[in-house]
Parts: C-alpha cells; sequence; structure tokens
C-alpha cells in the first residue's frame, strides 16, 4: 500500500502540470498549462449543464426515479468505450516501464498503479457527469439526505466495474497481439474490431426490433426496460436500490463488487504482465531484411509516408484518430446491404425522416465522421522528443508541416469521396450533384487538415510521457474536435432545413465557396505560424 | 560469496530469433565485472533478464541465492538498475526523483539526505537538483539515474553503457564509487563498448557473441599481456559460438 501511495502519487506530480507551473521558467509553457486547465474546467462544466438539464428533463416527465439507472448505463458505457481505447497505452509498454521494473515494486503494484492512474484523471469527468444527476434526482424524487450521501460514496466507486472489464479487454488485446510478428497492427484491428462491435450492439438491437421508438419506450416502458437491463447488469440495480431506497446491502455490495473485480483482475494480469510486456517491447527482431532498390520521393511525401508508419505503428493514435474515417467507410460499404430509410430510422431513434429529406445534409454527415478528428490536430505535437531529427534535417519547418497536412489529405479524402458517391447512391442523387457533393466533401477535408494543424501549432506539447497525452487529452484535440464536431451537427440541420427552400447543389456550392476562403484563410495562418519560433 | 549467478539463461524473440543462448555468469563479492559484446550480440538481453524487466522461460538468475523469477521483490531490494538511456520521470524535479526512489528503498530522511548531498556533489549537480529532469542535458540525467542507484548502497549494481554521455570528471567519479562500492561488499555488473575502460576497470569480464558467451574469466588470465581490445577482436573474429 506504501509503495502503491509513492508511485501514484509520483506519477500524478510528473503529469499534472504543477511542477511546470511551479519551476518552469517558459512563460508560455506555464500559460499552456493553465490554459489547458481552463479548457477542461469549461468542458466538465459544459458536461454538468448538459447532465443536468437532461436529469431535469426526467424529472418534468416524471422518470426522476429512473434517473439513478440512467446515470450508472451512461457512466459504465462512457467509462468502458473510452478506458478500452486507451488502456494499452497506460497499462503496457510505457516509457518509464524498465525504470519500475527494476525497482522493488511488485509487477500487481505497476499495474495497478496505472490503472489508478487512468481512474483518478478520469474522476473528474465521472463526477461532472453523476453529481448533475443526482442533483436531478434529488430535486424531483424529493432524497433524503442519506440518498444524496449514498451517491456520493457510489459515485467513487462507479467507474472501477467498467474501467476494470476495458482493461480486461485491453490486456487480451495486448496479450493476442503481442503473438504477431505485427503487434502494434493486430492491436489496432483488434480494438477497432471490438468497438465497433459495442457501438453496433445498440443499433442491431434496433434494427431487427425496430417497432417502437426508444422515444415513445422511454415513456412507456421505461420501468420494463430499466428492469431488463438491471437484471443482467446486477451492480447497476445495487446503485439504483442503493440511491432510491437507501439500501445497505445494495450500497455493501456494489462496493464489495467493484473492490473484488478490481482485486481480481489485477491478481491475474500480474502473473502475465511481464511475459506479454517482454513479447510486446521485442519488436519484430525476427524479421530479415531484404535487399531491394530503394526510391527517391519526393519530400513532402516522404514525410506523409512517415506520418502513415506512425499511424499504424501507434495503437493509441490509429484507435483514436481514425474510429471516424473507419466509420465512414463502415456507413458506405453498409448503404449497399441496408435499406437507407432503415438505417436513418435507427440513427435517428424513429423520427419521420426520409432519405430524400437528408440529401443536402450527404457531405456534411460523412465529414461528421472522416472529420471527427485530422491528424494533423496532434501530428506536430507527436514528434515529440524526436522532433530534433525533422529539425536537424535542411527541411524548412511549412515543408514538414506540408508534408503532415498531405497526409491527411491522402488519409481522409479517398474515404470521404468513396462515402459520399455510395450515401448518394443509396439516396438517388443524379451524377452532376455527386460530383458538387463530392468537391464539397473534398474542400471539408481541406478545411479540418488545416483547422487541425493551425490548432497543433497554436498549441503545441512536445514534452509528453505517453502518447494518451496528445491523442486523447491534448489541448489541441480538443479544441480542434468541439468546434468542429458542434459546427458540422449545425451544419447538418442548416442544410436540411434550407433545403427545403433552396436547390440543394446551390447549398452545397455556396458551403464549397465559403470553406474553400475559410481554408485558405486558415492555411495563411498556418504559414505564418510557421515562420514563427517553435 | 556469489551476488550474481546466471544459470543456463536463454531467450529467444519470435520462432527463430535467439537472443541468448545458454548463458552462464558468477559475479563475487567485490567483483567488477564487465560485459562486452557487438551490438545486437546479447548484452542488454541478459541484463535486461537479470533485473527483473525481461521475462524469460529457460535457466535461471540469481540475486544473493533469490531467483529474480520467484523471489523478484527480493532481488530487485538487493540491486540497482541503470538503463544504457534512462527513461525519467522528466516533469519531476532532480530532487523530487531521488526523494522518490528513496522512498520506493525507505531510506530514513537523515541517510537519504548525507547519500544525495555525497553523491550530488560528487557528480556537481547539487546545484541542479531543483531543476525540472525534463530541462536536463543526456549526461546530468545519467547522473540522476547514478545517484538514485546508489541511495540505498545496492548489493549488486547493474549498468548498461555507464559511461555515454559522462563528462571525463563524471567518468572517473563513478569508476571511483564502483572501487568504492565494491570494496564494501558489493559487485558491478556492467556492459560497455569502451574496451580501455574495461580493461583498466574490470577484474572479471565475459564476451558475448550472438547470444552466446565465448570467452569469460579474469581479466588477467584472459588477455595475459595483451591489450583487452585485441583479445576481443580475436574472440569475436575467431570462436565459432
Amino acid at each position: 500500500m506504501y509503495r502503491n501511495k509513492i508511485l501514484l502519487h509520483n506519477m500524478l506530480l510528473s503529469t499534472s502540470g504543477w511542477n511546470i507551473l511551479k519551476y518552469e521558467q517558459d512563460r508560455r509553457k506555464r500559460s499552456r498549462i493553465i490554459g489547458g486547465y481552463v479548457g477542461m474546467a469549461v468542458l466538465l462544466g459544459m458536461l454538468f449543464c448538459y447532465a443536468l438539464l437532461l436529469s431535469i428533463g426526467y424529472g418534468k416527465m416524471g422518470l426522476a426515479q429512473y434517473i439513478p439507472v440512467f446515470c450508472v448505463l451512461s457512466i459504465f458505457a462512457i467509462e468502458f468505450v473510452f478506458t478500452v481505447l486507451k488502456a494499452n497505452a497506460y497499462l503496457f509498454v510505457f516509457r518509464e516501464y524498465d525504470m519500475l521494473m527494476a525497482l522493488p515494486f511488485s509487477v500487481k503494484t505497476i499495474v495497478s498503479c496505472k490503472f489508478l492512474y487512468m481512474y483518478i484523471r478520469n474522476l473528474p469527468w465521472v463526477a461532472s457527469l453523476s453529481l448533475p444527476m443526482m442533483i436531478g434526482y434529488g430535486i424531483y424524487a424529493n432524497a433524503s439526505i442519506s440518498s444524496y450521501l449514498a451517491w456520493i460514496l457510489l459515485s467513487v466507486f462507479l467507474p472501477v466495474i467498467p474501467m476494470v472489464f476495458a482493461s480486461a479487454v485491453g490486456t487480451i488485446i495486448a496479450a493476442i497481439g503481442s503473438s504477431f510478428r505485427h503487434k502494434q497492427l493486430m492491436q489496432t484491428i483488434l480494438t477497432f474490431v471490438f468497438v465497433l462491435f459495442c457501438f453496433s450492439i445498440q443499433y442491431i438491437g434496433q434494427y431487427f426490433f425496430p417497432n417502437e421508438t426508444v422515444a415513445q419506450q422511454t415513456l412507456r416502458n421505461m420501468s420494463e426496460m430499466t428492469d431488463r437491463i438491471t437484471n443482467y447488469l446486477i451492480p447497476a440495480k445495487w446503485f439504483a436500490k442503493g440511491i432510491c431506497d437507501c439500501n445497505i446491502a445494495a450500497i455493501g455490495g456494489f462496493i464489495v463488487v467493484s473492490i473484488v473485480v478490481y482485486e481480481l483482475f489485477f491478481c491475474l494480469v500480474s502473473k502475465f504482465y511481464r511475459q506479454i510486456n517482454s513479447r510486446l517491447l521485442a519488436g519484430n527482431r525476427g524479421t530479415r531484411y531484404q535487399r531491394h532498390t530503394l526510391k527517391r520521393k519526393n519530400i513532402r511525401q516522404t514525410i506523409a509516408l512517415k506520418e502513415w508508419k506512425k499511424l499504424t505503428n501507434c495503437t493509441i493514435y490509429f484507435t483514436n484518430i481514425a474510429i471516424g474515417v473507419v466509420l465512414a467507410l463502415v456507413l458506405a460499404i453498409a448503404v449497399f446491404f441496408v435499406d437507407v430509410d432503415k438505417m436513418i430510422a435507427v440513427i435517428c431513434k424513429g423520427a419521420p425522416i426520409r432519405k430524400e429529406m437528408l440529401v443536402a445534409g450527404i457531405p456534411f454527415i460523412i465529414y461528421f465522421l472522416v472529420g471527427m478528428c485530422a491528424t494533423t490536430a496532434c501530428s506536430y505535437s507527436l514528434e515529440g522528443k524526436n522532433y530534433w531529427i525533422v529539425q536537424s534535417l535542411p527541411i524548412p519547418r511549412l515543408t514538414l508541416i506540408q508534408g503532415k497536412m498531405l497526409f491527411n489529405l491522402y488519409f481522409t479524402i479517398p474515404v470521404t469521396v468513396i462515402a459520399n458517391t455510395s450515401l448518394c447512391i443509396a439516396c438517388g442523387v443524379g451524377l452532376s450533384d455527386m460530383i458538387l457533393c463530392n468537391i464539397c466533401g473534398i474542400i471539408l477535408c481541406a478545411f479540418s487538415t488545416v483547422w487541425g494543424m493551425r490548432c497543433n501549432l497554436k498549441h503545441p506539447n512536445m514534452e509528453w510521457e505517453n502518447e494518451v497525452e496528445v491523442v486523447k487529452q491534448g489541448a489541441s484535440v480538443t479544441i480542434y474536435l468541439l468546434p468542429n464536431m458542434f459546427g458540422c451537427m449545425a451544419m447538418v440541420v442548416l442544410a436540411v432545413a434550407m433545403s427545403m427552400y433552396l436547390p440543394v447543389p446551390m447549398i452545397w456550392v455556396a458551403v464549397t465557396g465559403i470553406m474553400a476562403f475559410v481554408s485558405w484563410l486558415l492555411y495563411r495562418n498556418v504559414v505564418t505560424l510557421c515562420k514563427m519560433s517553435v | 560469496m556469489s551476488v550474481l549467478v546466471i544459470d543456463h539463461f536463454s531467450k529467444k524473440y519470435g520462432e527463430n530469433k535467439r537472443a541468448a543462448e545458454d548463458v552462464n555468469l558468477c559475479v563475487k563479492e567485490g567483483d567488477i565485472f564487465g560485459f562486452i559484446g557487438h551490438n545486437g550480440a546479447g548484452k542488454s538481453t541478459t541484463i535486461k533478464a537479470a533485473v527483473g524487466v525481461l521475462d524469460f522461460q529457460e535457466g535461471d538468475i540469481q540475486i544473493e541465492g533469490h531467483s529474480i523469477k520467484t523471489q523478484p521483490m527480493e532481488c530487485k531490494k538487493l540491486l540497482a538498475y541503470i538503463p544504457d538511456n534512462p527513461d525519467l520521470y522528466e516533469h519531476l524535479t532532480g530532487i523530487q526523483y531521488l526523494n522518490f526512489i528513496a522512498d520506493v528503498f525507505q531510506i530514513d530522511g537523515t541517510t537519504r539526505t548525507e547519500r544525495i548531498e555525497r553523491y550530488a556533489d560528487a557528480f556537481e549537480i547539487t546545484g541542479d537538483l531543483g531543476n525540472m529532469i525534463s530541462s536536463y542535458s543526456h549526461g546530468m540525467k545519467q547522473k540522476i539515474a547514478i545517484i538514485s542507484a546508489l541511495i540505498h548502497e545496492p548489493k549488486l549494481l547493474v549498468l548498461d553503457e555507464p559511461f555515454v554521455g559522462l563528462d571525463p570528471k563524471a567518468t572517473l567519479t563513478l569508476k571511483n564509487i564502483m572501487h568504492d562500492l565494491c570494496g564494501r561488499g558489493s559487485a558491478v555488473f556492467f556492459s560497455t563498448h569502451v574496451l580501455d575502460v574495461a580493461q583498466k576497470l574490470c577484474n572479471k569480464i565475459a564476451i558475448i557473441k550472438k547470444g552466446h558467451i565465448v570467452a569469460q574469466g579474469r581479466m588477467e588470465e584472459l588477455i595475459g599481456d595483451q591489450s583487452l581490445e585485441d583479445v576481443f577482436m580475436e574472440v569475436v573474429e575467431h570462436v565459432q559460438e
């Protein structure tokens, strides 16, 4: 326990930014840390407000008693998916692995501290979902003080079970991947398959049982639905019972199960931990290089190729950045096998929307997926300590940046064209409109590329200790992601609404023109940023 | 008494590549044992297995009679390891990092203060202990790693290429510390490519080639009146593993 405490303390101290604020002389670095914390506080505040409004909505509909189940299910789902996407990078082959393994820490201490580090970093997000729901529940269910206390106590344990299961999935993926020659690629593929499976469970269910919309179910069958879910997910039932009935046994059960699951997992994983890491660290040493003629390439193409190698050799990078691109490809293939109207019904929860109404939104729907995150939003930061390599080469900074942007275009444009074309075909869009749709999509990819690059150049982080800090927690990715996501959602709604008054091609041409101009402005800004010192 | 015993240790990567094959070594109290070989010969693999970083199936490695496989905690309490390129917690200050290591080994306040002061002064890094490790040069990071390894006065000091990045004065300081440590009953096991240093510093040596130990023994017996460089070249060129 003592060693757990000191290891965890030092992990947090080393990555919290506190030392940078205290000891760093460079004001820019200190400002970046403060900016990061302010940005995080804003996001937490937004999530808090969203969860509060949601729980008030439930309360006003007379469904306050279901808020605890909704809370536990939301947190379970979010924590599970997000932990799966980062568990491998945190638990295996981290930078200081050799140093820690040679110190007198038990394997269980090291791996459990890595988990607890993830858990502590997740707690503010859990709190910003759980506490507003507690407030909503408290107001509409006239909760007693003991309900509030139980909720606060159980909130601390809420993320443990999903995080442990997600870590178990991550461990299984690492163990399987470590047996292959291309370990990283195999882990990436397995993670993708698993995440796509998780995403599709809900939609597969709704596709096969489309009779009632979720909205109708919410109102009519909420009790039946929650009963059904909690029958399978016993801890959710205990959480709800613990809150609603102040049932001590249920509260105790939830806490005990969380601790037992945690202990069991780490006892088990510590038996194989060194073996898995040794295999992962071994790399592809069995490979024997075969001589062949090497070709000369353009500098930007070379940098773009280097980006591709980086992307495919880093599971955390690929799974987080390419998820939208993969989803767009899945959508492009799915529309040939599944009726688009049925698909819309599933995604839009049964809202009365037909495919003809959505035609105007096609390029934005595809962009929502493809542009979910651009490689450029983190590729500059990901150079990290290797930045000296490109810095010391006779390459102007702008050329390096152009190479990185070129890669994002290579990566997103083909998928955008494929997805736009297949969706246009499925929706019966004519050839000329299809071409316009694709031009609009390509311009949106260009926008995404330069916007991502600008965010990364403005908020670089070269001193990371784990890729997760850049890819999942980086300021540049967050600043890229949120306006882009909400802007894109607004564009879908706006385009669909405007298509009732204006011809669809006109909307696409107007958006193409505006976005091309914005992209050009951003590119100019990127060029200016490249000329400034790092 | 034997401090480190490597007994029929083998390690293979994948199906074909054997990084170490039937390695047998014995490092006794007071030994400064040099481990030399080409790049990729299996030095780091053997060292990492000896300190419990790398998993292995064949053979056993013991530190003062404790097996690194079955009693890793006992072994790690006795040893200190400095990798060739130490990855320290970059955003800790030097003193925070040294305190962290002292906490891990549960060294009391007075002892840790005295030892940190002594070694930091010897390596002329005292003034920089309050700065973040990320601001250090490679050599300074190496010095911090060395000081952290000495805090608990290990029975076995294992170093992978310890002289890379150190300035001449720090190199001399480290050599003196090694002698001092061995004079007090500990042992030092290190890999190096600097054969001159190995010849002057070590009393025992082992040469590894493609995962096999091709020569080992007391320095004077192994090299006779030749230089270690000549012996090394002769051994790696002509001896069949």
